[in-house]
């Protein structure tokens, strides 16, 4: 199914993403080898000036990165009406191999791209550019990674065909599936509902911490550690009580569906908040690596306070929005 | 936070002003970013609103139809079948149907004949006739008219004309002619007791497919379409038309890039002086880099915006436009449809996509050639 507009999109999205990454890696290479401040060569006069250019097409590939999840999930979720048995995106996603698997590289893709964006904003805010060698590092490590993000879905798109029949997400995430997903939506409600909220509290504990002074780097490090943590607990939690409560309906477990229209597009209202801190926070511990940088002393408190306001806020925001949704839910969990 | 804001109102100030200062290449671009959206938008625009209007329709079809095959071959369904089909659980209700294709010979064309189910308003007295507004047009009918049709023992049927069917429905009844059952009987010689195929309602949608297995288990000879699976199918098929014309496309978007690419490395005299000046003041490559990121994003909103608006008014507002066909596909009998807009924030930003990313892409290089240019090899030209 690549003749679909969406997914168009999507190929021409990772296509770009993909000749990025594999045009950087000899420029890469190059400044990894040779990257020396202190040296007046040519050949450091030519790397420092291509470095912007190549910082900046980087820095698109990344950002078309962090676009591709959402439209890799609207698409799939559109999709669904041309699948028989297919109700959200998750009937899409099931109804080959492909689909999960570009689901989860995707995710992983779209932190790895955030904590790159965030070695960049470090790297250019300093005149000596103290981070230039290890964001370059990073970069070959994160073109195969990109380009598995991009070629996933093609293959998913590509084999997916409109005959197969699919299952929906009551029977993926149904708590006798034998899965993840199953063992996620059988998780009973008073244990996911204190992991959830026990470690929003840790996040947003330790982000204001970061947020409201001078910190060190192990602050911001148990900060960006809690965010990760938060951001797991809240998808357990979506899959074992929230979405349940949103439904009205405790044995529809599904984390996509609150995302549609007939749901008033309440998943939006968790995920956005939850995506938007969990980026700082993968910001707060790309942070707290590079502390050591002696270069990076006066402007990094400065992001981290910031970057730990904002994870703060998402977090807080995460959970308010998810009690007035188990408030208003006419669900009673054992 | 305001420090930043400041800065990038100043560096929009400028990018402005630069862009009002060429004005003439300024509005070439915009023409043709503009045609390139609103090409790739009225795709878009055309393909969503014929997929709706097919929902629409369909919403309002038969649950279950049930079909007989008889050595793979459709065959006419005994009326014995509608009592068996009335018995299976959550059948609402069973309707046998009386349709099929009429060549006419003058407008060399199949149009559909039909009874009307009974009860129905739109029934018809043997010897009348109600007929859609594309055959009406087509062969110059109104009411009170003659409809001769020529029957299958090449006998000529002598119909009158009642009043016309409505032009709202005309994505239902364009190429439909309704009798009465004897009139049908006659035309095509079709034995009593049979129907073309029998049409089931049921009350819960989530038994549709349920009932349709039941059929099929039942009548082995028989086989059960659901409404579902067609709307899955125009679905597919509207996305999948829409994406070929796309594709069709594909070179025109790449020739665009290329344009953009062309028009961003050939900066004139004024441009690089004004780049010289800039960072011979102190701008250095980053600011420039910003101020011209600023000039394209302006000038994609603007062209987005354009694109867009001219293909809305296109596609709702110009009948028949050149997608019409690729699309709806070719027929004398052709239903004049009017488009109700649909359009969402997802297909806005797969256009997006589609149209800016590709420009964004395209300038990049040279902007940042234009960025690291010395003031000094500049200004001696």
């Amino acid at each position: 199914m690549l003749l679909q507009p969406p997914v168009l999109a999507l190929l021409l999205m990772s296509a770009l993403e993909v000749a990025i990454a594999l045009a950087v890696i000899p420029f890469a290479v190059s400044i990894v080898r040779h990257w020396d401040l202190g040296d007046a060569s040519e050949r450091q006069v030519r790397l420092e000036r291509r470095t912007r250019l190549v910082s900046t097409l980087v820095a698109f590939a990344m950002g078309l990165q962090i676009l591709t999840l959402p439209v890799l999930v609207f698409t799939a979720d559109r999709l669904a009406a041309q699948l028989s048995g297919a109700m959200c995106a998750v009937g899409t996603l099931n109804a080959n191999a492909y689909g999960f698997a570009a689901l989860s590289a995707q995710m992983v893709a779209f932190f790895a791209a955030v904590a790159w964006l965030a070695l960049d904003a470090m790297d250019v805010s300093v005149p000596t550019y103290p981070l230039t060698r290890i964001k370059y590092v990073a970069a070959l490590v994160l073109a195969p990674l990109l380009a598995l993000a991009a070629g996933l879905p093609v293959a998913f798109f590509a084999m997916l065909e409109p005959s197969v029949i699919t299952s929906c997400c009551a029977r993926v995430f149904a708590s006798d599936a034998p899965s993840v997903s199953g063992a996620l939506a059988a998780w009973p409600a008073g244990p996911a509902m204190i992991a959830f909220y026990v470690s929003l509290a840790a996040a947003v504990m330790f982000s204001l911490h970061v947020a409201t002074g001078r910190r060190g780097r192990a602050s911001a490090a148990l900060a960006g550690g809690a965010g990760l943590v938060a951001f797991a607990s809240v998808i357990a939690g979506v899959v074992s009580f929230l979405a349940p409560a949103v439904y009205d309906d405790v044995l529809h477990h599904c984390p996509f569906c609150f995302l549609k229209a007939e749901y008033h597009h309440q998943g939006y209202l968790i995920y956005v908040p939850l995506f938007v801190a969990t980026a700082n926070s993968t910001w707060l511990l790309c942070a707290s690596l590079a502390a050591r940088v002696p270069a990076l002393e006066d402007v990094l408190p400065r992001s981290q306070r910031r970057w730990a306001a904002v994870a703060a806020a998402g977090f807080m925001l995460v959970a308010l929005i998810s009690s007035i949704m188990l408030a208003r839910s006419h669900v009673t969990f054992q | 936070m305001r420090r930043w804001l400041n800065r990038q109102r100043s560096l929009a100030d400028v990018a402005l002003a630069s862009l009002g200062r060429r004005r003439t290449r300024t509005m070439a671009l915009l023409v043709v970013y503009a045609l390139v959206v609103s090409v790739v938008a009225a795709v878009m625009l055309y393909a969503q609103a014929v997929r709706r209007e097919a929902g629409r329709v369909l919403a309002q079809s038969p649950a279950v139809i049930v079909q007989r095959l008889q050595a793979g071959r459709f065959a006419l369904v005994p009326d014995t079948y509608a009592e068996a089909l009335r018995a299976i659980r959550g059948v609402q209700s069973v309707e046998g149907r009386l349709w099929g294709y009429y060549y006419d010979p003058v407008l060399k064309v199949a149009v559909t004949v039909m009874v009307a189910p009974e009860g129905s308003a739109h029934v018809v007295q043997d010897g009348h006739a109600r007929v859609g507004p594309a055959v009406a047009r087509a062969k110059g009918l109104s009411a009170g008219g003659q409809l001769l049709l020529i029957t299958t023992a090449r006998d000529v049927l002598r119909l009158t004309v009642d009043e016309l069917l409505p032009d709202e429905s005309a994505v239902l009844t364009a190429d439909l002619i309704l009798i009465s059952a004897a009139d049908f009987r006659a035309l095509f010689d079709h034995p009593a007791g049979f129907y073309t195929d029998i049409a089931l309602s049921v009350a819960n949608p989530a038994e549709h497919r349920r009932v349709a297995e039941k059929v099929t288990t039942r009548m082995p000879d028989t086989r059960a379409i659901v409404r579902d699976d067609i709307a899955r199918t125009y679905a597919a098929t509207f996305s999948w038309r829409e994406g070929l014309v796309l594709v069709a496309f594909i070179g025109v978007l790449a020739a665009f890039a290329l344009f953009a690419f062309d028009r961003a490395s050939g900066l004139s005299a004024d441009e690089t002086r004004e780049i010289a000046v800039l960072k011979a003041v102190g701008w250095d490559a980053g600011d420039v880099m910003a101020m011209k990121a600023w000039e394209g994003a302006l000038v994609s909103a603007v062209a987005f915006a354009a694109g867009y608006l001219a293909a809305y008014l296109f596609v709702f507002y110009v009948p028949a436009g050149p997608f019409d066909g690729a699309l709806r596909g070719w027929t004398v009998v052709r239903p004049r449809i009017r488009l109700t807009p649909d359009t969402d924030a997802f297909q806005v930003a797969t256009l997006f996509v589609l149209s800016v990313v590709p420009y964004t892409a395209a300038i990049l290089v040279p902007v940042w050639r234009a960025a690291v240019a010395e003031p000094d090899v500049v200004m001696r030209g």
